[in-house]
């Protein structure tokens, strides 16, 4: 055990392990034991940050997260090599009066908020004067803490990381500086743990955040990423399911009934013993999705997942729809061939559409819906699962619902995934209940646990 | 008393160069009497690593190579079954009891890697080589065997391991191994190498090399490892180039000697198309 370490009790240790589970580390017990062990056995300090790394990751992904934890926690410093510990006790609120520093609330979307700081004169010294790096920080923390870190609120630890992202991003562009955004984050956290000074100014950096609930639409850039690495590793668990150690023959049980007609062949025995042909079903998947305005992000994320729909499903075609529809099947096939993350081959297929004017058109369900029975509903039967992604937002133009009755009778069943928040269906232009009538179901789809969840059941 | 830095030079000493990080892990996971789990990319030194730890720590090396299909038969145990056949064939007098303990006795046991591994007196390196291949049933067999170290032979009774084997798995990331294996062992995640590092190894494997050709290889491979490639070459196919350009009397490197011998650094016909249409690999 480094000499540094012996007088500290376990619980120094054992916070760090609450902050860890905190921030979304799964730590178990053997974990803990082992760490604990390892810590025992080692002599210099330097190692303890590995060693504990070691031991208390179980997956590449979890590193940059463990990083993070530890550094702020520990606040440890390579070259001075000592161990400095955040003080327990709580320290003044340190929020000075800063007048010239009021713009709005971070209540309203992210959008906006860019607007406020954009207006000359507010907050960011007199115009045209870039800010030192020193005054850019100082002033983002006052506004952290005047706005967005209100104690004991119940969405505060999103917030503030939100607005310690949002402010990282300012300083970067607006003082005078070199630094990069993860350095900049980084200085800004510290000086809020300073400011703050208590466990729970630590838990509010660490929190993990509600990603699995974020809707698509709200997505920063930061976040759409994350969002395409999570669906990329949704890929993988859809793809790596326990293979089969046995393949399935194509003939199944025993026919005595075609048995004894052959047994006729050989005078009445039985001498070869006919087997049952087993049917074979070749479910078809298509999915139907639109990609006008907002409707698109959610679109993107899902179309990255049609790869991962081979496996359930013998055949599966894509159309993208606006106004008409138009086969992409080949297109994303071709692009997943020659990109290697989905998000990309994805990006490029849309791009194409948009290239020819796709754009700049407004969605028309019913001319698409009429299109579609025309030109593919001769491809349906009854092993077809056809997913519709769509808000059903018609620009008040003839549903022609009709026409998913006609498909609907054909098909297996269709799967109508809205992104829009149930309170909005039917509102405005969106006539969701006239096409429900003719699904089989219709599900609100606009974060990824929901989309976690109607993807597993659809490629099981 | 972990000493990471004593198990870095006696691989060194074997050949094989790894970041202090690394070290430590695995000295912690002889420390701790776990598996070590190594889970990156193919080619950056996995199955190396147990080869040579097998060397430095004077074991024997038992190696158990998965694939998709493999099932506990092929890895535990198998009776030899044809010999069995004949032997009762051959002697159809006997009765029994006496036959029964003849037949399934050691003579007609086919021992497999993990039977082998359990059952050695002296110090064993278990290798299970590409644990990604195989399906979630195995797995979990071996994790049960990977706790207790015992195997029960219904004819012949309960082995138990007279030592504990290190065992060293590996995979190449093709799938999620399970939670519960991860959890079970430690793990080492082994990718690419640095600049440094990688020089490092070029020397150390291949003593004769020019300095500054080394210097110019990684410059090249790291350059390329940047770029949009299906599969970025790894460590063993930039020692493979580095060898051949030696071969080759080739004193320096260029894009055009890369042009020229790109498919010995790159297994994958879109990949080399890429690095054909590049006019200039490395980027300031």
């Amino acid at each position: 055990m480094p000499a540094e370490l012996q007088n500290k009790s376990v619980d120094i240790f054992l916070e760090f392990i609450r902050l860890l589970r905190l921030a979304g580390l799964r730590v178990g017990l053997t974990e803990t034991q082992d760490a604990l062990k390892t810590l025992g056995a080692i002599d210099d300090l330097q190692l303890a940050q590995a060693a504990l790394s070691a031991t208390l990751i179980k997956r590449k992904a979890d590193q940059a997260l463990f990083d993070r934890v530890f550094g702020l926690y520990f606040g440890f410093t390579p070259e001075v090599g000592e161990l400095r510990l955040l003080s327990h006790k709580e320290k003044e609120q340190d929020r000075s009066e800063n007048t010239e520093a009021q713009s709005g609330s971070f209540g309203h979307s992210q959008g906006e908020e860019r607007n406020r700081y954009d207006a000359p004169g507010k907050g960011r010294g007199s115009r045209g004067v870039e800010l030192s790096y020193e005054q850019a920080l100082d002033r983002a923390l006052q506004l952290i803490l005047r706005h967005a870190y209100v104690e004991g609120e119940p969405d505060n630890a999103r917030r503030t990381q939100e607005a310690i992202a949002l402010m990282s991003r300012m300083i970067q562009k607006r003082s005078e500086t070199n630094r990069d955004l993860e350095e900049i984050r980084s200085d800004l956290e510290k000086a809020f743990l300073k400011a703050i000074g208590n466990t729970h100014a630590l838990e509010t950096l660490l929190k993990e955040g509600d990603f699995q609930n974020l809707d698509f639409a709200r997505l920063d850039e930061t976040e759409a990423e994350l969002m395409e690495r999570e669906i990329e590793r949704l890929i993988e668990e859809l793809a790596a399911r326990p293979k089969r150690r046995y393949h399935r023959e194509k003939r199944g049980r025993a026919d005595l009934r075609r048995t004894i007609r052959k047994s006729i062949q050989y005078g009445g025995t039985p001498i070869k013993l006919a087997r049952k042909k087993r049917k074979i079903i070749e479910p078809q998947l298509f999915i139907l999705a639109d990609i006008s305005g907002s409707v698109e992000a959610f679109a993107r994320f899902f179309l990255m997942l049609t790869r991962a729909f081979h496996a359930t499903a013998s055949i599966v075609r894509s159309f993208a729809f606006v106004d008409e529809v138009r086969e992409i099947t080949e297109r994303i096939e071709v692009e997943m061939a020659c990109n290697p993350r989905a998000s990309q081959a994805v990006e490029k297929v849309l791009a194409w559409l948009r290239l020819e004017g796709w754009g700049l058109r407004r969605s028309s369900y019913g001319g698409t819906f009429q299109q579609f029975h025309a030109h593919v509903a001769p491809d349906v039967n009854r092993h077809t699962t056809i997913v519709i992604l769509g808000d059903a937002r018609n620009n008040n133009s003839p549903s022609r619902a009709q026409y998913l009755q006609r498909v609907q009778e054909q098909a297996e069943r269709i799967i109508w995934l809205n992104p829009e928040r149930k309170a909005l269906w039917n509102s405005g232009d969106s006539i969701i209940n006239d096409y429900a009538l003719y699904c089989d179901r219709v599900l609100e789809c606009r974060s990824l646990q929901q989309l976690k969840e109607i993807v597993r059941e659809l490629a099981a | 008393m972990l000493k990471p830095d004593e198990l870095s030079q006696k691989l060194r000493d074997q050949g094989y160069v790894m970041s202090a990080e690394h070290a430590l892990t695995v000295a912690i996971a002889l420390h701790l009497e776990k598996p070590l789990l190594i889970e990156g990319p193919a080619g950056v030194g996995k199955t190396e690593l147990a080869k040579v730890l097998s060397q430095a720590l004077k074991g024997q090396l038992i190696r158990l190579q998965c694939y998709e299909g493999l099932g506990e038969e092929k890895a535990l145990y198998e009776w030899n079954y044809a010999k069995q056949l004949l032997h009762i064939q051959a002697d159809k007098k006997q009765e029994w009891n006496k036959l029964g303990t003849e037949i399934f006795s050691e003579e007609y046991l086919l021992e497999r890697p993990l039977l082998k591994a359990i059952r050695t007196k002296k110090r064993v390196v278990l290798l299970i080589d590409e644990l990604d291949r195989v399906d979630e049933e195995f797995e979990a067999f071996l994790l049960e065997l990977l706790s207790d170290f015992q195997i029960t032979i219904p004819e012949m009774g309960t082995v138990v391991a007279k030592q504990k084997p290190v065992v060293v798995l590996t995979s190449n990331e093709t799938r999620e191994l399970s939670e519960a294996l991860r959890r079970r062992c430690i793990y080492l995640y082994m990718t690419f190498p640095t600049r440094d590092r990688e020089r490092e190894i070029i020397l150390k494997r291949i003593p004769s090399i020019d300095k500054t050709l080394a210097e110019q290889i990684v410059m090249y491979v790291q350059a390329l490892r940047k770029r949009e490639l299906k599969k970025p070459p790894s460590i063993s196919e930039t020692l493979d180039w580095a060898r051949s350009l030696q071969a080759l009397d080739i004193e320096r490197v260029t894009d055009a000697v890369v042009h020229q011998t790109a498919s010995l650094l790159l297994k994958n016909k879109a990949d080399l198309e890429l690095v054909q249409q590049l006019d200039k690999i490395v980027r300031d």
